[in-house]
């Protein structure tokens, strides 16, 4: 353990140190190369506006951006618990039943071709324009890598642990939930990344749709007004409310990676 | 040095097996497609008798034991475990693997408390003895060490406690140690000899390797490539406990070169 | 997709049982659908009949594959756009360190833009028109692709490399001769979920632009009301779908069948 770190400290001269700031400097090259050309250039705001104006406008519209980070958070977050209840429940429930799973799963699956995105008006039409169109959308559109993810996961258990426990009399519900369970939590985190991913992208196009509150409304009134500044900030808040929710899937795969004794 | 012949009539004529396969024969995926497994295979051991199968790869030896376990179930012929006959699994029978299958999230002690969680017996009682299993291979100071932080061998040891903690009257190995490095596997060899000088359950052990058959054994069963019959059956003579000096005495090495020969002719 | 291949490799597991089941269980489903509907349940405009649907697709048939078209053709040049440019991408990663250390850890930050937001920019930037559509589809697509498949060609085994080294192969043979051929199946897995996301581009595209395409007529629909023609240019969007993606595993299985000796199935 110390061996590597003096070895590592070692190692680290002048150039692997410049290697591990080259992203940063691309970025920054980048950033600063975009804000030169449009000040040099003189761009439209409003086709292109500056990172500068960017910061502005976070500056100028605090308040209006943070009011509608809880729209969009809330019924992001609350379709991908459902989703994860509801996929988890039905996956479990179908690796107890063959027959439950038989009958469901070629239909699930069958029906998840469709992209699933085209149901958004739908939704709209059948639910309203208020939050729980947009909520329901989030729950069906996050649900299907959950369910597929976790199916797959239960049935991949190692087949002589299965024996294992089947030669010590265990009930199935036994298996299931002290063995079989416990090996899929990696699929589940897995699977739980893709499917936050997913009810944000529900989220926005069900308030792209229903135009009633949020951050992708806010979105849509930007770009209405030609507020390309402010709607590029809308983003960069999105953004945030990603990396917020997937750093916390990102912290639990990793409680898991320790749970499992691969990490110390 | 042995008649085999002679051996095999002593064998059959025993009545006291406490394992008994009679006849049995295992047919996989009937049909036009189908696999016959094993074949008219008669297979007994006396009670606390530790028994060794060896065989090609592929001739039947696990699909001998899963029956024994109650696991698969015969085609043909039936299985009698301490005179009732296997239907399906049951508590008097132990079963260890090639892979240690142990839960990565449970520490060792945990592991091998895992059957009586299973068997839903009282925790309280079975923790002590769980210890002191865990001290008696050697890892008293793996208690809380998860798989991923264990030895092959390591692993291997607590599998083996795992299989002991509940109890049973009979154990089957399949191939335990096969997947260990030549030096580990004559440890576990002798770790295994230990226990059972305490233990005196009834063993039924499969494997490859002659040399681990032998030093183990109180009798040696030799099957034939598949369908797997039982083509030798050959008491091993030597007084227990057992040492690992053992293996370098002629006699010892005498018997195995038997063995090899019995083997080789099958091909 | 990836459960209809496993089920086409184990067509062995497939016994009466698990074809009759399912079937059965959909039925349920559309005999319930349809007496809901009879019984009026649920309003018409809700939920129709199945056979309101499938009356739709009969009378408007030339009208609807029109507008599939529309969408087939603009996923199709979106898509291999996306993979022409992300395969570059991710063959310059590997090919070049100095490319990789710079671009590689930002390619993750990049991945967590919900590209979808700026779906207006594109408006902005290309107009109403398919050219905005492609790019919003490129846009979405090309990232999973990256990833996925610069993953791949980094991962090659270690043994493999030393053995590709200690014959002096140059860095072109070793990316051609080893790690392209080791790397097709986590690629492949990228080109899917990229051309999932070109498909979802490409809609959301036709929402917004509101021109043309499956997208534009399903949103279209639902806002007039018009639930059985929304439901019938959803199952034109799944034959598209389908289209796409079973040219997309053709591909594969050529592919992988060329390169490993190993059959498709
Ligand atoms: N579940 C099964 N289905 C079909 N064939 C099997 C199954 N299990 C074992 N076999 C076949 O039975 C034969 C014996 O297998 P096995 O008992 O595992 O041999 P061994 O343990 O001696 O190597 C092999 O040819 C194997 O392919
Ligand atoms: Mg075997």
């Amino acid at each position: 353990m110390n061996l590597s770190i003096i070895s590592q400290a070692r190692r680290s001269s002048f150039p692997t140190l410049l290697f591990s700031l080259l992203p940063v400097l691309l970025f920054g090259t980048v950033l600063s190369f975009w804000e030169f050309v449009v000040w040099y250039t003189d761009y439209p705001k409003s086709i292109l506006p500056r990172p500068s104006a960017i910061a502005l406008a976070i500056f100028d519209n605090w308040d209006l951006l943070t009011s509608n980070i809880i729209p969009t958070a809330s019924v992001a977050l609350g379709g991908f618990l459902i989703a994860t209840l509801v996929g988890l429940t039905l996956s479990l429930l179908m690796a107890y039943s063959t027959w439950t799973k038989d009958a469901l799963y070629p239909n699930i699956v069958g029906f998840q071709i469709v992209p699933k995105i085209a149901w958004a008006p739908l939704f709209v039409l059948w639910l309203g324009i208020e939050f729980q169109s947009r909520l329901g959308f989030a729950v069906f559109i996050s649900i299907f890598p959950i369910i597929i993810s976790m199916t797959a996961g239960l049935k991949n258990t190692d087949p002589t642990l299965i024996r294992l426990c089947d030669s010590l009399t265990a009930t199935k519900l036994q298996t299931l939930f002290l063995v079989r369970f416990p090996f899929a939590l990696p699929y589940l985190i897995s699977a739980m990344k893709m499917s936050i991913t997913l009810a944000m992208i529900g989220v926005i196009v069900g308030e792209f749709i229903t135009s009633q509150e949020g951050l992708g409304f806010l979105i849509l009134v930007a770009f209405g007004k030609l507020e390309t500044d402010l709607m590029l900030a809308s983003v960069l808040f999105l953004c945030a409310v990603g990396l917020f929710f997937y750093s916390i899937i990102a912290f639990a795969s990793y409680r898991l990676e320790i749970w499992f004794g691969n990490k110390k | 040095m042995c008649d085999g012949l002679s051996m095999l009539d002593q064998a059959t004529s025993r009545s006291d097996a406490y394992v008994h396969a009679d006849g049995v024969q295992k047919i996989f995926n009937p049909g036009p497609k189908q696999t016959l497994a094993v074949d008219g295979i008669d297979c007994r051991v006396k009670e606390g008798e530790f028994v060794s199968l060896l065989g090609p790869s592929g001739c039947g030896k696990s699909t001998l034991l899963m029956m024994i376990a109650g696991l698969e179930t015969p085609t043909k012929g039936g299985v009698f475990v301490g005179g009732a006959p296997m239907q399906k699994p049951r508590e008097d029978i132990g079963l260890m693997f090639q892979d240690s299958t142990l839960l990565p999230w449970k520490s060792s002690i945990e592991n091998v408390m895992f059957p009586i969680r299973i068997l839903r017996r009282d925790r309280k009682e079975y923790e002590e003895k769980a210890k002191e299993l865990l001290k008696r291979v050697g890892l008293d100071q793996f208690l809380d060490k998860k798989p991923a932080q264990l030895s092959g061998g390591m692993r291997q040891r607590v599998a083996i406690c795992r299989a002991l903690i509940y109890d049973p009257d009979v154990l089957l190995m399949d191939e335990p140690f096969s997947a260990l490095d030549a030096i580990t596997r004559d440890e576990m060899n002798q770790v295994l000899m230990n226990l059972w000088q305490d233990f005196k359950k009834t063993g039924l052990f499969v494997t490859h390797s002659i040399r681990e058959a032998v030093f183990l054994s109180d009798r040696v069963l030799v099957m034939s490539a598949r369908p797997g019959t039982i083509i030798e059956d050959l008491e091993v003579p030597f007084p227990r406990p057992r040492d690992f000096s053992l293996v370098e005495t002629p006699e010892f090495n005498e018997i195995c070169g038997y063995l090899r020969g019995k083997i080789d002719a099958q091909h | 997709m990836d459960f209809i291949l496993n089920q086409l490799r184990n067509r062995a597991e497939l016994s009466p049982r698990r074809i009759i089941l399912p079937l059965l269980f959909l039925s349920c489903v559309i005999y319930l659908w349809q007496y809901a509907v009879d019984q009026k349940v649920v309003p018409v405009i809700i939920l129709p009949p199945p056979m309101d649907v499938v009356h739709v697709i009969t009378q408007n048939r030339d009208f609807m594959i029109g507008h599939a078209v529309s969408t087939l053709y603009e996923c199709f040049i979106a898509f291999l756009c996306a993979t022409l440019l992300g395969l570059s991408v991710s063959s310059l990663i590997t090919i070049s360190y100095i490319a990789r250390k710079a671009v590689y850890p930002n390619l993750v930050l990049f991945q967590l833009i919900p590209v979808i937001a700026l779906a207006p920019l594109f408006i902005l930037w290309f107009g109403v028109g398919t050219e905005a559509r492609v790019a919003y589809g490129i846009c979405l697509a090309i990232f999973p692709i990256v990833v996925s498949s610069s993953t791949g060609l980094l991962n090659t085994g270690d043994t493999y490399l030393k053995l590709c080294s200690s014959l002096t192969a140059s860095r072109w043979q070793t990316f051609s001769q080893v790690r392209l051929p080791f790397a097709l199946p986590l690629i492949f897995t990228g080109l899917r979920i990229g051309l999932t996301l070109t498909i979802i581009g490409v809609v959301v595209g036709e929402f917004v632009t509101a021109q043309q395409g499956i997208g534009y007529l399903i949103s279209f629909a639902a806002s007039g009301l018009e639930t059985a023609i929304a439901l019938a240019a959803i199952s034109f969007l799944l034959f598209v779908g389908l289209i796409l993606f079973t040219g997309l595993v053709v591909v594969e299985f050529t592919l992988l069948r060329m390169f490993s000796g190993q059959s498709g199935q």
